[in-house]
């Protein structure tokens, strides 16, 4: 393993991350190191740059300057051990694909990205067909494992991303938005099943929307506004004062005086 | 038998707009075009001229207001299925027995098919789960298609003049009488004044529909009449653009004034402008360039004005962009430099 | 001795038939994952804009060898392909009327070229980018059945639909090979990014795939008319399924059927209600668009979503 001099190993640690759309800063100068085990939320206005965040730490964007480091290393070498749940509205929830099939994405290694189910009958890929479908039954959606995603609820359809990243059996889970559109009794359920992969040892960094929960539920939180707020312990770094600023109008003009 | 080259007859009946091409045998392309730009091209070259002009006018205004309500492709549409309604016009026309071109009537079979093309994509969007992308290309190509098969069979009417429709596909003003341009003028004219005469509310909907509805607008009403307001620059631009490359006739313009501009009224004006100038420049050259039809000259300098927009345009310009992207990129570099210093020297430390 | 009969449809139809069906099926197959990702303008833009690159290379060559057409005809969507992704980047354009703006530009630009290099070409002209030129591949068939079982006669056969129904094989093989691969990068493009699968990678390959099933159509339907094969029997097969393997099949089936029936409708049915045959290709692309026509009133009536966003035509 080749560790940068100088680097935490900490799951994920930003180093001075900058990234523009367009000319426009997103995200600047971002400085964070999530803790290993822990929840964190990572809570901020609307176009604070949380997704940006995610992307660009697994280098779908190239930022302008700065670097992530997963344990102490780029994103491509630890692929397998980050798991990603993308935003809800990134996705066509009409698309012909069945729960079970959507879970299988999570499980699939390597060769297993190659020919459909009825071409590989009987051989290795049943082990993560396996797989799939256990991470399916123990978030409650064994019966709906043959539906089609579309004809499930949105806090079933959003289980069920749950279920695909639970399959990767990641150390590091990347969520942006997981609770969107879920019932408050699943959203429970939910964050008891991470608690327990925390407890575990996996690392859980969720961009969360409501400060409620993120206070209650959440171990550490990453206030953000284009830049960092604050960081720490979520009852601490979400203090109303802290909030205040960060949703403050023009808060992200700080951006671009920097 | 003597043949001649279309864009040298010159006594024609219809006196083609390509007469001022005769010019070009003894002072050469450049001065014959400078002929046409300038107007001196003879009577029906300057009517067909001046009606392509406002055609482009009229297509610059209307295209700006369907840009902005996210419709610039319902054009499209319209004009790719108005083949069938041409053809079944032509078609009908000759089985009553008419052996001449009736530019009118052919319009009217254009219109209605494209009526039904923008109902049948509305429908398909709204009752389906296909997105509206899909609606469109779906239509479009399909009733293109059966445009070809009813265009087909109008090669089995004898005698009746068919090269006109050959022509609407791919579009000429070589073959336009004054009649003919005076008709497109009408067309250009009338959906231009109605732009401008709605031009309040159409900016209220583009810009805040739900706002728009609270006001009580009626925007369903609105959104029907920019579909025909499309629609009637579509059949104006049928003969002198084409009907294939008549849609981008009302986009060139529009995303050339976007780039340069946020607000409306100078988007319209500039848009306007944009489509005139290409309209201008293209119809003239095609007039004096053997072989090259106006619809594709009109739309590639309405093309070209787009492209010198995009690279240079001081906001949204892709050179200002890149400029702005650098600098941004070297002061990130620099914070970034001072942290990862403090860092190591806090470490020392 | 082959009857007579028989023989004139070996030596007119079959060729056109196989081919029209072939490009039909493939066209389908392609075009299913367009659709699928909501992306059916940029078939649209791919079969438009692929012209100039064709007549460009038709114009060096002075030929219609596929290689350089191929070779053409990708540099032109590649390029098509970029400016619209930079005029979407900074114009901020949006998505269909950047589409728009690009494919309509490089057909004005592939008529241009066309016309001033004297239109009336017998090898390439404007009729057969619109429909093809299913007529011109007759093929000259055996007489008698010794002929067929010697193979003497294969010789003389047309390459379009051999080749067209190559292109189908490959283009089943490759996608029955990376089915679950193309159904993640699909379905989730940004999680297929985050797991190295590289769906842009995924996506330029079946762009290319597509370029090239849209340039060995053009013989055989034309370029237009490409399009409606790319999306109507894809946008049909969406509506009457919900599981993946279905639907990309059912797609390829609609296709298929619609070449056979169309062609059958254009060369026989026609004559027999109008009096002459009507062009077939077209005949094949508005048979899709019926399907399609029949297949969303059975399922769309009644069933209005009122937060359906308005068609952003």
């Amino acid at each position: 393993m080749i560790l940068r001099s100088g680097e935490s190993r900490a799951p994920l640690a930003l180093r001075s991350l900058s990234v523009a759309y367009r000319g426009v800063p997103a995200l600047w100068d971002v400085s964070w190191e999530a803790r290993e085990g822990a929840m964190t939320a990572i809570v901020g206005p609307n176009g604070a740059g949380k997704s940006t965040l995610l992307n660009a730490a697994m280098g779908a964007l190239r930022p302008l300057a700065g670097e992530a480091f997963f344990w102490g290393q780029t994103f491509a070498d630890v692929r397998s051990r980050v798991a990603y749940v993308p935003q809800r509205e990134s996705v066509d929830w009409d698309f012909p694909v069945t729960a079970l099939e959507v879970v299988e994405m999570g499980s699939a290694r390597r060769l297993d990205w190659l020919l459909p189910t009825w071409v590989r009958r009987g051989t290795a890929n049943r082990g993560h067909r396996q797989e799939a479908r256990g991470c399916l039954e123990e978030l409650g959606l064994g019966a709906f494992a043959d539906r089609p995603i579309g004809q499930l609820s949105g806090g079933q359809q959003q289980r069920v991303f749950l279920a695909r990243a639970l399959a990767q059996r990641a150390d590091l889970l990347l969520l942006d938005e997981p609770f969107a559109g879920v019932d408050s009794e699943t959203e429970g359920a939910l964050f008891q099943r991470l608690r327990r992969l925390c407890s575990e040892g996996t690392t859980v960094v969720a961009v969360h929307h409501d400060l409620e929960t993120a206070r209650s539920r959440f171990d550490d939180a990453m206030l953000m506004a284009g830049s960092v707020v604050a960081t720490g312990p979520a009852a601490d770094a979400l203090s109303e004062d802290n909030v205040r600023r960060a949703f403050a109008p023009g808060s992200r003009a700080t951006v671009q005086l920097a | 038998m003597l043949v001649v080259p279309s864009w040298s007859l010159t006594s024609l009946a219809s006196a083609p707009m390509t007469g001022a091409a005769t010019a070009s045998a003894e002072g050469g392309l450049l001065e014959a075009w400078t002929r046409v730009l300038s107007f001196q091209g003879g009577y029906n070259t300057n009517v067909v001229l001046l009606g392509t002009i406002l055609l482009g006018i009229s297509a610059g205004a209307v295209g700006s207001f369907a840009m902005l309500k996210g419709r610039a492709l319902v054009a499209d549409a319209i004009s790719h299925a108005s083949l069938v309604g041409v053809a079944l016009a032509f078609l009908l026309h000759a089985a009553l027995g008419q052996q001449e071109r009736s530019m009118p009537l052919l319009m009217l079979g254009a219109a209605l098919s494209g009526a039904c093309a923008v109902v049948a994509i509305e429908w398909i969007a709204k009752h389906t789960r296909l997105s509206p992308e899909t609606a469109v290309a779906t239509v479009s190509s399909a009733s293109f298609g059966a445009g070809i098969v009813a265009l087909s069979a109008t090669r089995r009417v004898d005698g009746a003049d068919r090269a006109g429709l050959d022509e609407l596909i791919f579009g000429s003003t070589a073959s336009m009488t004054s009649a003919d341009a005076l008709l497109m003028a009408v067309l250009a004219a009338a959906a231009l004044g109605a732009t401008l005469a709605l031009y309040r509310v159409l900016t209220a909907v583009a810009f805040n529909e739900r706002f728009a509805r609270s006001k009580g607008l009626p925007v369903r009403l609105l959104d029907v009449i920019l579909a025909a307001l499309v629609g009637a620059v579509a059949m104006a631009g049928l003969q002198a653009v084409g009907m294939l490359l008549v849609a981008a006739l009302l986009v060139a313009p529009a995303a050339t004034a976007r780039l340069w501009t946020t607000r409306v009224a100078p988007m319209v004006v500039v848009a306007a402008a944009a489509g005139a100038g290409a309209a201008w420049v293209g119809a003239s050259l095609s007039a004096v360039t053997p072989n090259a039809p106006a619809g594709p000259m009109i739309i590639l300098a309405a093309a070209s004005t787009f492209l010198v927009s995009l690279l240079i345009a001081p906001q949204r310009g892709v050179l200002s962009g890149w400029l702005r992207h650098r600098r941004l990129a070297a002061t990130a570099r620099r914070v970034a430099a001072t942290a990862s210093g403090s860092r190591s020297a806090g470490g020392e430390a | 001795m082959i009857p007579p009969g028989l023989h004139e449809f070996l030596t007119l139809d079959l060729m056109p038939l196989v081919a029209v069906t072939a490009s039909a099926a493939a066209l389908a197959l392609l075009g299913s994952f367009l659709v699928l990702r909501r992306q059916a303008m940029l078939g649209d833009a791919m079969a438009h804009s692929v012209l100039p690159g064709l007549v460009a290379a038709f114009l060096v060559t002075g030929s219609r060898a596929a290689g350089p057409m191929f070779l053409g005809a990708t540099a032109a969507a590649a390029l098509s392909g970029l400016a619209i992704a930079a005029i979407i980047r900074h114009g901020r354009v949006e998505r269909s009327a950047a589409i728009g703006l690009v494919y309509t530009t490089m057909f004005a630009l592939g008529v241009l070229l066309l016309e001033l290099n004297g239109g009336a070409n017998v090898d390439l002209d404007v009729d057969c980018v619109l429909s093809g030129q299913l007529e011109l591949m007759f093929w000259n068939a055996p007489t008698t059945w010794a002929e067929v079982l010697d193979g003497s006669s294969l010789s003389g056969m047309p390459p379009q639909p051999l080749r067209l129904v190559g292109l189908l094989m490959a283009s089943a093989a490759a996608v029955i090979l990376a089915w679950p691969l193309l159904r993640a990068v699909a379905f989730d493009a940004a999680f297929a990014r985050s797991r190295g699968l590289f769906p842009a990678a995924v996506s330029a390959g079946l762009m290319a795939l597509t370029t090239l099933a849209i340039v060995l159509s053009f013989d055989a339907v034309g370029s237009i008319l490409a399009i409606a094969l790319l999306t109507c029997p894809p946008a049909t097969a969406r509506l009457l399924t919900d599981r993946m393997g279905p639907y990309v099949a059912l797609s390829v089936g609609l296709g298929g059927a619609a070449g056979l029936l169309g062609y059958a409708l254009a060369t026989r049915g026609a004559p027999l209600l109008l009096g002459a045959s009507v062009d077939a290709s077209g005949t094949v692309a508005a048979l899709s668009g019926l399907g399609l026509i029949v297949a969303a009133v059975g399922s769309g009536r009644g069933r209005s979503r009122p937060n359906a966003p308005g068609p952003g035509l």
